[in-house]
C-alpha cells in the first residue's frame, strides 16, 4: 500500500493528469468524512474538502509535497483547514440542518431520531480535545486503523487506543440517557 | 473514570470492532451494565457521524482540482523552457562575448607596433596563424614584410624600442649598411654571424632610438638571398630580444664558430626552429651550431656545415649531415635509421644495436663496430675491410676482412680466414676448424680441432 502511494506520489510531481484524478478519487471521500465529523455544515464540509486538495496542487508546485506517506499529510493539510475554519467562524452550535438524510436501510423514525443524535453528538464534540476530536475523526471519519492514526498523529497505538476510549466516554457521558437509542 | 472502566472500555471497542453487539458484550459484563450501555451506544452511533459526500459535491472539486492543475502546467512549462536553455544560452552567450573580444582584440593588435601593449598579442597570433594555416611560405613571407614595415614605421617615430627582422644586405657602406631598404647602424659593438656580403639574408637585431637603428647583431642566414624562415616568438610580451650569442671579432672575416667556443643558442623550447628541441619539424638551416636535438621526434633535420650535431634521441630519421662537417660525433644510438655520412666524415661511432644500412663512403676511418649490418666499406678506407663483397663484418680490433665470420679477430686477418674461432697472429689461408690459438701461426695453417 504504501508503495503504491509513494508511485502515485511520484506521478503527481510532475502534475501528471491521471495520477491527479486517481489520488482525488482515492481520498476525496475519507477527507471528507474526517472534515464532516468535525464540522457539521455540509457546504462548508465540501469547500474545506476541496480546499485540501488545491492545498495538495500547491504543495506539489512548491516542491513542499510529502515525501513518504499521502494519506498523512492530506489528514494534516485537513486537520490545519479545520482548526483555520473555526478560527475564524468561530462557531460552537450545531450547524444548519442538512437535507439529506441517510438511510442506511433504517425506518425514517429511526432515521430521524439518528439524526438528531448526530446532531447533539457533534455538538459536544467540540467540548473534547483537539488530539481526542481528531482520534475519533481519523478512526471513524477517515476510518484509518489504530495503527496509522498513531503514525500520523505522531503517537503510540496504546495511547491512541485509550484517547478513543476517553473520547467516547466523555461523549457518553455528555448526552443524556433518553438520547441514547441502541 | 476508574482504571478498571478504562480497561473495560477498550475491551468493549475492540469488541465493537470485531462485530460483537452491543447486546453481545453488555452480556459478558453484567455488572457493568450501568456504565458501559452508553459508551457502548455513543460508540456505535460515531461511525454515522461522517457523511458521505455527494455526487455532484465530488465532480464539482474534481473539476475545480484539475482545472488548477492544468493552469499549473501551463505556468511551469513557461518556467522550465527557460531553465532548460539557460544552461545552453549561458556559456554560448559567453561563447560569443569571447569571440567578439577575440576578434576585437586580433583587429587592435595588427596596427600595434613595437612597444606597444597589443604587440606581443599581435605576435602571439601571428604565431598561431602559422601552426594551424596551410600555407606556410606565403605567411612567413607576410610575417616578414610586416615585421619590415613595423621597423620603418617605429623609425619615423620617436619610439625608443627593440626590433627585429629579416632582409637581404642591400649595400654595406662603413658602419651603415641598408638591409631590405633599412638602414641599420652596425659598428663595433654589432656581433655578427655568419659571411656577411651583399646579397645574403640577414635577421637584424636592434634598438631604434632617436630614428636610428642601431643593431645588436646581425645574423647571416643564408649566403644568397632566399629567405629562410625563422619565426622568433616574442619571449616575453613586450618589447625583450632574444639575446645572442657573442662573435669574436666584428671586424674579422667571416669564420666558423668553434662549436666548444660558442656557447649553446638559446633554447626556445617547443616548436622552435634553428636551436632545436622536442617537436622541431623541417630544420634546414646553415651554419647551425650546437644543435642539441636531444628530444624524440625530429624529422628530417638537414643541417649543412653542422658541427657538433648529436642526434641523441631515439627515433631520429633521416639525418643526412651533408658537406664539410668537423667534429661529427655522431652518436646514433636508439633506433636510428639510414645514416648516410658522406666525404669527410670522421669517428662515426655507430655503436648500438640496430643500426641499418650504414654507408660509409669515402674517407672513413675507425669505423664500425657492435652489430653492424650490411656495412659496406668502400675505397681508402684504413684499417678496415677493402672493397669485396663484405657481409656482416664484425670489426672489432681492425682488419676482420672477407668471410670473416670468427670473432676475436687479430690484425691481418685476411683471406680465406674462413670460420673457426682464430687464435691469435692467423694468417693467409687459415681453413676451418679452430686451433687452440697458439701464437705465431703462419701461412698455411690448416688447422684442425
Amino acid at each position: 500500500m504504501v508503495q503504491e502511494e509513494l508511485i502515485l506520489l511520484n506521478r503527481a510531481r510532475s502534475l501528471e493528469q491521471d495520477a491527479l484524478v486517481e489520488i482525488h478519487e482515492q481520498y476525496y471521500t475519507p477527507i471528507y468524512r474526517y472534515i464532516s465529523f468535525r464540522v457539521s455544515d455540509s457546504q462548508s464540509v465540501e469547500d474545506l474538502t476541496s480546499e485540501v486538495f488545491l492545498r495538495l496542487l500547491n504543495a506539489l508546485r512548491d516542491h513542499n509535497a510529502p515525501q513518504n506517506t499521502l494519506r498523512g499529510w492530506l489528514y494534516g493539510v485537513a486537520s490545519n483547514i479545520v482548526k483555520e475554519y473555526y478560527r475564524q467562524k468561530k462557531r460552537a452550535n450545531l450547524a444548519a440542518l442538512d437535507e439529506s438524510i441517510p438511510s442506511n436501510g433504517r425506518s425514517l423514525h429511526q432515521q430521524l431520531e439518528s439524526k438528531l443524535l448526530g446532531e447533539k453528538l457533534l455538538t459536544v464534540m467540540k467540548d473534547l480535545t483537539e488530539d481526542q476530536q481528531n482520534v475519533l475523526a481519523l478512526r471513524f471519519g477517515f476510518e484509518m486503523p489504530i495503527k496509522e492514526v498513531a503514525a500520523v498523529m505522531g503517537k503510540s497505538e496504546g495511547s491512541v487506543k485509550m484517547l478513543q476510549a476517553r473520547a467516547v466516554a466523555s461523549l457518553s457521558n455528555r448526552i443524556p440517557a433518553g438520547a441514547m437509542a441502541a | 473514570m476508574k482504571l478498571i472502566q478504562e480497561e473495560l472500555f477498550l475491551v468493549c471497542l475492540e469488541a465493537l470492532e470485531n462485530g460483537e453487539s452491543v447486546e453481545q458484550i453488555l452480556n459478558r459484563y453484567p455488572d457493568f451494565v450501568d456504565e458501559l450501555r452508553p459508551f457502548l451506544v455513543t460508540a456505535v452511533q460515531l461511525p454515522q457521524l461522517a457523511h458521505q459526500p455527494t455526487l455532484a459535491a465530488q465532480q464539482t472539486s474534481q473539476q475545480r482540482f484539475l482545472q488548477q492543475a492544468a493552469e499549473l502546467r501551463k505556468s511551469a512549462k513557461s518556467r522550465s523552457a527557460w531553465h532548460r536553455l539557460r544552461p545552453v544560452l549561458a556559456p554560448l552567450a559567453s561563447l560569443v562575448m569571447l569571440l567578439l573580444v577575440s576578434v576585437s582584440l586580433i583587429t587592435a593588435s595588427n596596427a600595434a607596433l613595437p612597444g606597444d601593449a597589443l604587440y606581443g598579442t599581435k605576435r602571439l597570433f601571428e604565431s598561431f596563424r602559422l601552426t594551424r594555416t596551410g600555407d606556410v611560405e606565403v605567411l612567413q613571407q607576410q610575417t616578414q614584410n610586416e615585421r619590415r614595415r613595423e621597423v620603418d614605421a617605429v623609425l619615423q617615430s620617436d619610439r625608443n624600442v627593440w626590433v627585429e627582422f629579416e632582409g637581404t644586405i642591400e649595400t654595406m657602406q662603413g658602419e651603415m649598411w641598408l638591409v631590405s631598404g633599412i638602414a641599420v647602424q652596425v659598428d663595433s659593438f654589432t656581433r655578427i654571424k655568419g659571411d656577411r656580403q651583399v646579397g645574403a639574408w640577414v635577421r637584424v637585431n636592434g634598438r631604434v632610438h632617436d630614428g636610428i637603428l642601431r643593431a645588436l647583431s646581425v645574423t647571416v642566414l643564408t649566403a644568397d638571398q632566399s629567405p629562410t624562415f625563422t619565426p622568433t616568438v616574442p619571449a616575453a610580451m613586450g618589447t625583450a630580444l632574444p639575446t645572442e650569442t657573442a662573435v669574436p671579432s666584428p671586424t674579422a672575416t667571416t669564420e666558423p664558430v668553434s662549436p666548444t667556443a660558442t656557447p649553446l643558442p638559446k633554447d626556445n623550447g617547443d616548436d622552435d626552429n634553428t636551436n632545436n628541441n622536442d617537436d622541431d619539424n623541417s630544420n634546414n638551416d646553415v651554419d647551425d651550431n650546437g644543435n642539441d636535438n636531444s628530444g624524440d621526434d625530429d624529422i628530417v633535420n638537414d643541417n649543412n656545415d653542422d658541427n657538433s650535431n648529436d642526434n641523441s634521441g631515439d627515433d631520429d630519421n633521416i639525418n643526412d649531415n651533408d658537406g664539410d662537417d668537423n667534429d661529427n660525433a655522431n652518436d646514433n644510438s636508439g633506433d636510428d635509421n639510414v645514416n648516410d655520412n658522406d666525404d669527410g666524415d670522421n669517428t662515426n661511432d655507430n655503436s648500438d644495436d640496430d643500426d641499418d644500412s650504414n654507408d660509409n663512403d669515402g674517407d672513413d676511418n675507425s669505423n664500425n663496430s657492435g652489430d653492424d649490418n650490411a656495412n659496406g666499406n668502400d675505397d681508402d678506407d684504413n684499417a678496415n675491410d677493402d672493397s669485396g663483397s663484405d657481409n656482416s663484418n664484425d670489426n672489432d680490433d681492425a682488419n676482420d676482412n672477407d668471410d670473416n665470420s670468427g670473432s676475436g679477430s687479430n690484425e691481418n686477418d685476411n683471406d680465406n680466414d674462413i670460420s673457426g674461432s682464430d687464435g691469435s697472429g692467423d694468417n693467409d689461408n687459415d681453413n676451418g676448424g679452430y686451433s687452440s690459438g697458439g701464437d705465431g701461426d703462419n701461412n698455411n695453417d690448416n688447422d684442425d680441432i
